[in-house]
């Protein structure tokens, strides 16, 4: 086990690795002068100068790289004749002309979307799953055809259309909610509730649907399956035999698609932030794109990066956990 | 795989046509069409304020799509900051809160200086007992300071930089002498020598050559005092615009960039020392990170008063706000901002002036006013560059008769294509953003140049590079661009502050360039130059009007909008007030029904 840890760990940082050289040489092949583009609008000459001594964006590339990697693990100095400004480990740079702390900005806007991302998540497993079990347990019945029908449309429509469109309906046409913002968790979690409510159950229709057709079609297989037919011979109870026998063998690829889409998910709900002015690192990214804000762009680029790593990662692991004829290669 | 049955398959779909037939019922259609003679006004009258009230309280919601550039008054570049800047800052001088004609007022100082020693000395006297949001009484001295602080480009940048060589000299890089307050040596950090504060309320200007136009910089946001004690500590420099010091009647009390920004009142006002603001609402409240179209939405539905921006509502809202529900809540008022084709006599065959002269009679005016939105929300078909809110202003003679709808003057571009030895037309690049608007624009002045064998190929550049390619003149000739679709708005509402910039020779920059079409004309340039100095006002205007004229002659600015913005309010606003000085509404000045 330890030696399979170690070896999805060195492969993670390697992919890492490669992602981060390959946004940060786009910083270089990008038109335009850096030192121009971090100093804001129109900058005078005294502010490009000022820029280029402080960032350091006269010294060789390679040079450059080096001093962001190592600022991710140790943080960085940035001197301007006698005065120096600390980055803090993991330092990810300052933004293009607001100049903000780009590691402060990104942790600033991810509890947003872990509570986007995780609400949802919650949701549509529980949904999904559920209604794909009902639906696998008896196929053809009018729930199955009803549940399908949902998840039909659920696949279907785009999430922009869900979310542009609940939101007209529920916001200001029958006013059920007032204009969606977001509020801490800390501050008022029924605020933070009633804001988050529609985002997640927007998410939470797309992607129950998915879980709910993969579950049916899973359970479908499994109940299907010699050693239930065995275990019903036993005298075992109905709801043991579909929850601990069926769904158990079933769950495997639930879990690989869950963990990947938490992991996804993570690196920011774009579409959802966006409409719904909700700010994440999905939305960040958003406006650091339309801005070509590169600094934030690359910061927001390894953190969705991590995220996914780290989801495929885990869910290696749960799969032994669950699935016990599966082993670790 | 099992069969879906048909009435599954039918259920699907009354499901999907369930959720659009909510949503579509709740739009009312498509209002009157615009005429689309003549811009009068659309909605509210704005010559005077709307729905004026003195009854104070209530919460302003305001909504915004974008964050502040900064809420350090000295790094601030949007005017619609400046303008919300009104709440908590108080300059030396500001814009009367009047609709109509613009006037400077004294804000903190007591009013406008008289210049002497020929346009270079400049004297205020601050009102007293103005007072910090601490309680600590504001002197010169914090005045100073604060404009000491842009010296230090390195950390006090992206605002306004008008003050740098005009208090200081500037080496040949534009680089200032005096390093700024971070690493003056002098023992309070008050080195800049040019500035005098001889007691706490007299500030003295010597500046380093004629500047006619001060007052107007003085009235930016950047003369606001700043306190040295909170500037030279861990909350100052580059954090402060965190959380700046307020002098206005309110103070922020909670600010988190691109999410929220909250203002209370400032206890530590006093409105006897102030020369027009009203603070009627107890709270402000700006919600920011908003699309742009849920601002609209929110407006709307009264869940919000009105944007920051004023930049007018989307495009697929405006056949909403164009019903008559909304007449008495929307207005369109001029954003001072020109809209115009820059033709570049850098790229051939534009260096003859009358290959440039052909694309002004040939391009479509209506058509692309059409493309921007129509006379009520792009705006009114501009003949010449002076703006008609610009002080000064008075109808110019219309050089490029643009033919009877202005659709195109065809004979008169062909003439001139003969005259520039191109009978057959050209090929040429357009620059322009990547916008929808833009795009529109585009295939707009395509369609008509064809009509005369001028080609036009398309050069579509990303939105936010955009300002920094077109602004850097060897890129332009590098990529062929010899038709750039542009915009330009002043920094202050003055005649030079719209000019210079714009068509002085002498400011053309290698990168930030806004004459784009890289007019150098002797003329011109003496005519701005002279005016630096200028002591007769109406003399000073009729010499832009004649830089008007002269710029036109060259034919490289081919302007075809001087832009409006269509913009919707709350059902329960008071006091809006348009500000010509910033195209938008006086924020300071609104109060909320409750």
């Amino acid at each position: 086990m330890t030696g399979f840890l170690v070896r999805r760990l060195l492969g993670g940082l390697i992919v890492l690795w490669v992602v981060s050289a390959i946004t940060f040489a786009i910083f270089f092949m990008a038109p335009g002068d850096p030192a121009v583009a971090y100093a804001g609008r129109a900058p005078s000459p005294a502010a490009i100068k000022a820029t280029e001594e402080r960032l350091g964006l006269n010294e060789p590339i390679p040079v450059q790289y080096w001093r962001f990697v190592s600022g991710i693990f140790v943080g960085r100095d940035y001197v301007s004749g006698a005065d120096v400004t600390h980055c803090p480990a993991p330092c990810l740079g300052y933004s293009f002309k607001t100049n903000e702390n780009v590691s402060e900005l990104i942790g600033d806007r991810l509890p947003v979307t872990i509570s986007i991302a995780l609400g949802a998540a919650v949701l549509w497993l529980v949904a999904g799953v559920a209604a794909g079990v009902v639906s696998g347990v008896w196929p053809g019945s009018v729930w199955d055809r009803l549940a399908m029908v949902f998840a039909l449309a659920g696949v279907s429509l785009p999430i922009y259309f869900t979310a542009l469109l609940s939101q007209q309906a529920v916001v200001y046409k029958w006013r059920w909610i007032p204009a969606i913002g977001y509020a801490g968790f800390r501050d008022n979690p029924l605020i933070w509730g009633r804001n988050l409510l529609l985002p997640w159950l927007c998410i939470a229709f797309l992607y129950a649907a998915l879980y709910a057709r993969i579950t049916r079609a899973s359970m479908i297989e499994t109940m299907g399956e010699d050693y239930i037919r065995t275990a019903r011979a036993k005298g075992l109870r109905e709801r043991r035999v579909v929850l601990k026998h069926g769904l158990r063998a079933g769950l495997t690829p639930i879990i690989t698609l869950a963990g990947l889409d938490l992991g996804g998910l993570l690196g920011g709900a774009v579409i959802i932030e966006y409409v719904f002015g909700l700010p994440g690192i999905g939305k960040l990214a958003v406006d650091a794109i339309g801005g070509q804000n590169l600094p934030v762009i690359l910061g927001v680029t390894l953190v969705a990066a991590a995220f996914i790593v780290v989801a495929n990662i885990l869910v290696d692991i749960l799969y032994v956990v669950v699935d016990p004829r599966v082993r670790l290669a | 795989m099992t069969r879906t049955p048909r009435g599954l398959r039918a259920a699907a779909l009354g499901v999907v046509l369930a959720l659009f037939v909510t949503a579509c019922s709740s739009s009312s259609g498509s209002g009157p069409a615009p005429s689309s003679t003549g811009p009068g006004p659309v909605g509210l009258n704005l010559e005077v304020v709307s729905y004026p009230s003195d009854a104070a309280g209530g919460t302003l919601q305001l909504v915004s799509s974008a964050p502040w550039s900064s809420l350090d008054p000295a790094r601030s570049i949007y005017s619609s900051d400046w303008d919300f800047m009104r709440f908590i800052f108080r300059p030396l001088l500001n814009f009367e809160a009047r609709p109509g004609a613009v006037r400077l007022v004294g804000d903190l100082a007591t009013e406008p200086a008289v210049p002497t020693d020929g346009g270079k000395t400049w004297k205020y006297t601050l009102r007293s007992g103005v007072k910090y949001q601490d309680g600590t009484v504001v002197t010169s001295k914090d005045v100073k300071y604060a404009i000491e602080r842009p010296f230090a480009q390195d950390v006090i940048d992206g605002g306004p930089t008008y003050t740098l060589c005009l208090l200081s000299p500037c080496d040949a890089d534009g680089v200032p002498a005096y390093p700024g307050p971070y690493k003056d040596k002098s023992p309070d950090h008050l080195g800049l020598s040019s500035v005098e504060t001889p007691d706490d309320q007299t500030i003295i200007f010597h500046l380093t050559k004629p500047f006619a136009d001060w007052n107007f910089v003085m009235a930016l946001p950047g003369s606001t005092p700043v306190p040295q004690s909170v500037d030279q500590g861990p909350d100052g420099g580059a954090n402060y615009q965190q959380n700046p010091v307020a002098t206005g009647p309110y103070q922020i009390s909670q600010y988190e960039a691109d999410k929220i920004t909250k203002l209370v009142r400032n206890t530590n006002w006093d409105k006897a020392t102030d020369p027009f603001r009203k603070a009627l609402p107890d709270d402000v409240v700006v919600t920011m990170g908003i699309s742009p179209n849920d601002e609209d939405s929110r407006i709307l539905t009264n869940q919000a008063d009105s944007t920051v921006e004023g930049t007018g509502v989307q495009v697929s809202n405006q056949g909403t706000v164009l019903t008559p529900q909304y007449q008495s809540r929307r207005a369109d008022g001029s954003t001072g901002t020109l809209r115009f084709l820059s033709v570049q006599q850098t790229v051939a065959p534009f260096d003859n002036e009358h290959c440039r002269r052909a694309v002004q009679y040939a391009v479509s005016k209506s058509s692309i006013q059409r493309a921007r939105g129509g006379p009520y929300a792009g705006g009114a078909i501009a003949i010449s560059t002076y703006p008609p809110t610009l002080e000064g202003y008075q109808p110019p003679p219309d050089k490029y008769p643009n033919g009877p709808d202005s659709t195109g003057n065809l004979d008169a571009a062909r003439s001139e294509l003969q005259q520039c030895g191109k009978p057959d037309g050209f090929t040429t690049n357009m620059a322009f953003a990547n916008v929808k608007k833009e795009e529109d624009v585009f295939q707009s002045v395509q369609q008509a140049l064809a009509r005369v064998n001028i080609k036009v190929n398309p050069a579509q550049i990303d939105q936010d590079g955009y300002s920094d390619v077109i602004g850097t003149p060897t890129e332009v000739k590098k990529r062929g661009l010899g038709i750039i679709n542009t915009n330009w708005a002043p920094d202050f509402p003055s005649p030079y502050g719209y000019y210079h910039s714009l068509v002085d020779g002498e400011a053309i920059l290698p990168q930030g360039n806004i004459n784009t079409a890289e007019i150098n004309e002797p003329e011109i340039n003496s005519l701005i130059e002279k005016s630096l100095t200028a002591t007769d006002r109406q003399a000073y205007l009729a010499d832009y009007r004649q830089v008007d004229s002269l710029t036109m002659d060259q034919a490289g600015i081919v302007p075809y909008l001087h832009e409006r913005a269509l913009v919707v309010f709350s059902s329960r606003l008071k006091n809006i007030l348009f500000l010509r000085a910033f195209g938008n509404y006086d924020f300071q000045a609104m109060g909320v029904n409750q």
